[in-house]
């Protein structure tokens, strides 16, 4: 599970250099994201701009990111194409996590 | 000339990793049979759950096993079934269609459940059937 991570206006961008988050790696990937995310102060941007598919494994694995951060840092997501979205309209985790449309958009919020 | 009928059969080891080889190799069957985008990730999440599902509850040491899945272009959609050789789903019934909850508080959230709610809301026509000592699940992904 390659993640890579950079500071960038004041949010940590964490970006999946993968195409799958599923049930083969959601373990990897919630580890992954506790060590890229150790130093993060206050916000965590997903970049899921390279991922074309996640299972309910990965959704789950993406909710324990988030619940990993606690509660004085949040969570968001950018860059779902239209499988990925559809997983958390579907399970309507849309109304949990904010969810960007791009990078871009997420950084200049 | 009579048109190929489009339709494909994956055999596979019953492990994460063979899920996610055979999801690939029928995305591909899918593919080439000139079908939307849209359909193709239907598709692909509702076998991702049902595949997981065999290999994360049907299958385990006792019952370790090669997952059949098959897919079929008919009038209304694409056809699937999977078949494998583990235990039978809990008191033989399809698992329902409700999501976990999620107004909770932040800890609380759920990180499983979803799949078989998502397979409902995706698929028609599911049926399940144990014959022989094997599972057999088949559903319809529609066009539209």
């Amino acid at each position: 599970m390659n993640l890579s991570s950079k500071a960038e206006n004041g949010a940590l961008v964490v970006t999946v250099n993968e195409t799958r988050i599923d049930a083969a790696v959601a373990i990897q990937f919630k580890d992954k994201m506790r060590e890229e995310t150790e130093d993060a102060s206050n916000r965590v941007v997903l970049n899921l701009a390279q991922v074309d598919f996640i299972d309910s494994s990965g959704l789950g694995a993406i909710v324990a990111a988030m619940k990993q951060l606690g509660s004085d840092r949040r969570l968001d997501l950018a860059g779902l194409n239209e499988n990925v979205e559809r997983v958390f309209r579907l399970t309507r985790m849309d109304t949990v996590f904010k969810i960007h449309s791009s990078l871009g958009e997420a950084l200049a919020g | 000339m009579p048109q190929e009928k489009k339709c494909f059969s994956v055999r596979f080891p019953g492990s994460p990793r063979g899920v996610r080889r055979a999801l690939l190799i029928i995305r591909a069957e899918i593919k080439s049979a000139e079908v939307d985008n849209d359909l193709l990730g239907r598709a692909e999440t509702v076998l991702a759950e049902v595949l997981n599902n065999v290999v994360e509850h049907a299958l385990d040491d006792k019952h370790p096993g090669l997952v059949e899945a098959k897919g079929e272009a008919v009038k209304t959609g694409w056809q699937f079934s999977v078949i494998d050789n583990g235990c039978p789903l809990p008191d033989g019934k399809i698992p329902g269609k409700a999501l976990p909850r999620i107004n909770t508080p932040l800890q609380d959230l759920p990180e499983g459940g979803f799949g078989w709610a998502m397979v409902h809301m995706l698929a028609r026509d599911l049926t399940y059937q144990r014959r022989s000592g094997r599972n057999s699940l088949s559903f319809l992904i529609p066009f539209h």
